[in-house]
């Protein structure tokens, strides 16, 4: 079947099969290499897309779902030079180590401050729950999503 | 050079590929893409252990899409044995004999991925089933089935040794002789990223494989050896980012077998494995048992410490023998205790093989020592801290293996951690209903960079003509940060900018070798060898600055905020850029040097073990608090406090990342993490992230607070030592001393999930112990 969407602000067509994976469709079809396969059970976060503004696991999400709606993925958040200030955060204060997690995890931040301007620590760390890193103990994830927000 | 003139040095730099990070352009292994490239899928074993009667892969290869089957018949050498120490006891691709759930009988390269499962799926294999031992008990037993018959005559292939002092003499002297065992469990690495591999032929033949790795080295020396090929027809590359390590991307696992399909179909070949397939054929955390017997004085001194570690390492070899080493020489703690005797078991068991995880056996090791350390000071009725008081090293300590280790720091530590612990900490806060709260505390000592026998490195280094410079060496940065340090010591060494530094790193080809990412040895190891490189370097530069200005004597120059100058004279300067360009395109000789650097052990003595294994050691001490539920069994860190040794911090920003994720790391061995494998058939249960539950931003205590604690060594560079890898040593034995003082009871088993700490309580009201 025919999908119509949008990604990163751009309308977008193409054919998909019943089985098709979000996932698939936006990193082999699209060239979206930002979104990452971590774990193809919903369960790490890591291939975490904005759709219609909420944060969801493109790697259980059937890609015909996605018809007529916005999708947002990092390449359309910010890029080298012109970056988002969740970006600018999360370099700045290293919220990124190894950086696998790093854009499902700016995506669902970017779902929360849009809809909640000053989140507590404690609803930001429910926020990103389903958010898995390895590498950092979240501590600094959640500093610079508490200074993105107090930036605002 | 004083600490107040250090640039970049001590700063807190953002990581040198932050910027590609956040804007999702950095390449890991799924991103190396090639257009017309084929796909690898693996058919592995249906058994723990069994023979294989008949391997048949006809009805695979006329697949469609299928363009290449292989298995162990294509293999020229087909032996691994990790590259480390020479025993080659694993397999690349399964001939006679599968050990454990994750040995790999075919791969299967096809168009598509799903081409590819469906040929890997109908490879045909007869087995005959034979007896499997699942766990160290089993493993012993007089009548078990041996797994390595043709290499070791029982399932132990190695029984370390470290002894000190006379422990049955002592025994005798001591007031009390206190005994406990400790287990622990197996546990997965959990990387975000899966292995993934790409393997392309040149247009001249060579072959060349990206891939997930903190070891290219080891890599090439396995990958030349397995496929009869000369280095110099070989590349291995690590990919730009690595989705994490912690040991679990060390030893080869998929390369051979892309390696073997590239060269059979003569196409690209690309493999990424699923989260399931990771978890079974990876490498795991070894499961511990650990029996203390110690002999202590009524004033807390312990006189005598008999030790016996028993480690489950699966199916091969792998780095097993590596940790055992770590453990046994390291299981008494950083104490003064004249008289140990420590002995450690590797047991190989049909399982998922044990290797290198961060902290190499200490987890196990700390986590159990801590926790007896706990229980003596209760038997004797001392306080806990004042009991390690009493025992811990000063300045100095004696390990069991003879060495004499340098142990400044730890005081520091736990005296920064106990203040850290309080700070603005209130007293009064209210207990929820049906909980009770504890503190436990865990100090540790770390051994980093063994040498086995060496433990080297080589860099090379350039500065252009417009000063910008580039740095050379193997080593990979996997995520820990590891370029973004090694170029700050760059750029302090030259004076020049982090900006204008390229760091090249993971390449056969085009790094000189590094041993590889492991035991916290980059930032002194390959620090050490970066800045010895670089300051030759600075050396050309004041050269070409003496000759411009007409000195005899370039060493009377310094270089200060990308500025070569004279003491004695500070309004002759010269810009590093320019000096660069003189000595380049006017002297005659451009600014490149090279320069390697090692450490070595000693020999080993067989019948006590002693060696001078461990180049440097790190300290720490974290206390945590718990609220445990009596009710449902939950416990919920509220408190912890961490302070590490680091030597000095090149970049405390990064510093303090490696403890706080340590602490989640090991704060998922004390709570959470289990990785089950079926009693029936050796199948990794718990083999998606549901199953395997690591610690979310929920399960982070509130309030974690982390200092480093700088004392310089006097060899690091700039005084610096690794931090990584000792990071998430601690926790375990901290949190479950917490919990423990909460419940007044020994559990001496991790995980503490809900159900054993329930399980614990009951029978404690029935008059036992779990």
């Amino acid at each position: 079947m025919m999908l119509h969407f949008v990604v990163n602000g751009k309308e977008t067509q193409l054919e998909v099969a019943d089985g098709d994976l979000l996932l698939d469709v936006l990193r082999d079809r699209l060239g979206l290499r930002s979104v990452k396969r971590g774990c193809e059970t919903g369960d790490c976060g890591a291939c975490t897309v904005l759709i219609d503004g909420l944060p969801v696991d493109s790697c259980i999400y059937p890609a015909f779902r996605a018809e007529g709606k916005h999708i947002l993925t990092v390449e359309g958040l910010g890029t080298p030079g012109n970056l988002h200030p969740l970006q600018k955060n999360f370099r700045e204060l290293l919220a990124a180590q190894c950086g696998f997690c790093t854009p499902g995890m700016l995506l669902t931040a970017k779902a929360l401050l849009d809809r909640c301007k000053s989140p507590s620590e404690e609803e930001i760390r429910q926020h990103i729950y389903g958010n898995l890193c390895r590498c950092t103990g979240y501590q600094k994830i959640v500093e610079a999503i508490r200074k993105t927000s107090a930036e605002q | 050079m004083q600490e107040h003139e250090l640039e970049y040095v001590g700063k807190r730099i953002p990581r040198v590929d932050s910027e590609l990070q956040v804007t999702g352009l950095c390449s890991y292994g799924e991103d190396y893409y090639r257009p017309g490239m084929l796909v690898a899928k693996a058919c592995f074993s249906r058994y723990a252990h069994a023979k294989i009667l008949k391997i048949d892969t006809s009805l695979a290869e006329k697949m469609p899409g299928v363009r290449g089957v292989i298995t162990y018949r294509d293999v020229p050498v087909n032996r691994n044995g990790c590259g480390f120490y020479g025993i080659a006891d694993q397999p690349i691709l399964a001939e006679d004999t599968v050990r454990y759930r994750g040995d790999c009988i075919a791969v299967v390269a096809a168009e598509t991925r799903e081409q590819a499962q469906a040929a890997a799926a109908a490879v045909q294999v007869e087995y005959l089933p034979l007896p499997a031992v699942y766990d160290i008990d089993e493993a012993m037993a007089p009548d078990a089935p041996l797994l390595h018959e043709d290499l070791f005559q029982s399932n132990i292939p190695y029984h370390l040794k470290a002894y000190l002092g006379d422990v049955d003499s002592d025994f005798s002297q001591a007031d009390y002789i206190i005994e406990g065992t400790y287990e622990t469990q197996k546990l997965e690495h959990t990387y975000i990223e899966p292995h993934a591999a790409l393997a392309e032929i040149e247009p001249d033949g060579k072959l060349v494989i990206t891939t997930t790795t903190s070891r290219v080295f080891n890599y090439i020396g396995v990958l030349g050896t397995v496929l009869n090929l000369p280095m110099s027809r070989l590349q291995i590359k690590g990919t730009a980012g690595t989705g994490g390590g912690f040991g679990g991307k060390n030893e080869v696992t998929i390369e051979p077998w892309v390696a073997l399909l590239a060269l059979k179909t003569g196409r690209t070949v690309h493999m990424v494995l699923t989260r399931e397939e990771d978890i079974q054929l990876s490498t795991a955390r070894h499961p511990y048992r650990i029996h203390y017997k110690t002999g202590v004085c009524r004033d807390g001194r312990i006189l005598a410490q008999q030790i016996s570690l028993y480690a489950d390492t699966g199916a091969y070899l792998a780095l097993g023998k590596s940790q055992l080493q770590k453990a046994t020489v390291h299981a008494a703690g950083p104490y003064h205790i004249p008289n140990i005797r420590s002995d450690g078991y590797l047991v190989f068991t049909n399982s998922k093989i044990g290797s290198a995880m961060r902290g190499m056996g200490m987890p196990q090791a700390c986590y159990a020592c801590e926790s007896h350390m706990d229980f003596v000071a209760k038997q004797i009725g001392m306080d806990p801290v004042a009991f390690r008081r009493v025992n811990m090293f000063q300045d100095a300590g004696k390990l069991p293996n003879g060495q004499v280790v340098w142990s400044e720091p730890l005081r520091a530590t736990m005296d920064r951690a106990l203040e850290l612990f309080e700070e603005g900490y209130r007293k009064d806060r209210p207990l929820p209903p049906h909980t009770c709260r504890g503190v436990g505390m865990a100090l540790m000592i770390y051994p980093q960079d063994p040498s086995n026998p060496s433990s080297s490195t080589g860099a090379f280094v350039k500065v252009d003509s417009d000063g910008s410079a580039v740095v050379y060496n193997g080593h990979s940065d996997v995520g820990q940060g590891s370029a973004t340090i090694l170029t700050q010591i760059a750029a302090e060494t030259l004076g020049i900018p982090v900006e204008k530094i390229r760091f090249l790193t993971a390449d056969t080809v085009t790094t000189p070798y590094d041993e590889g990412t492991g035991a916290s040895r980059t930032t002194y190891i390959v620090g050490t060898c970066v800045k010895n490189a670089c300051e030759k370097c600075r050396e050309i530069l004041f050269k070409a600055a003496a000759l411009h200005f007409g000195f005899a004597d370039h060493r009377k120059f310094a270089i200060q905020n990308g500025e070569i100058y004279l003491d004695t004279y500070p309004d002759l300067h010269i810009s590093v850029a320019q000096a660069a360009y003189l000595s380049e395109r006017v002297y005659g000789f451009p600014v490149i040097a090279a320069d390697s650097y090692a450490t070595l052990s000693s020999a080993e003595d067989p019948e006590n073990g002693h060696c001078r294994h461990y180049e440097k050691h790190a300290y720490a001490t974290q206390i945590a608090e718990v609220e445990v539920n009596t009710d449902t069994g939950e416990i919920s860190v509220t408190r912890l406090a961490a302070a590490h040794s680091c030597g000095r911090a090149i970049n405390p920003m990064m510093v303090e990342g490696q403890i706080q994720g340590g602490i989640q790391m090991g704060l998922g061995q004390a709570l959470m993490e289990n990785l089950i494998e079926s009693r029936d058939d050796g199948r990794v249960v718990t083999n998606t992230l549901r199953t395997y539950q690591i610690p979310t931003a929920v399960d982070m205590p509130r309030e974690l607070k982390v200092a480093y604690v700088e004392v310089h060594d006097k060899d690091g560079p700039y005084g610096a030592l690794g931090v990584g890898e000792p990071a998430p040593v601690p926790t375990p034995g901290a949190i479950h001393n917490a919990v423990c003082n909460a419940l007044g009871m020994q559990i001496n088993r991790l995980p503490l999930t809900p159900d054993r700490v329930l399980l614990a309580m009951e029978k404690r009201g029935e008059g036992g112990k779990e």
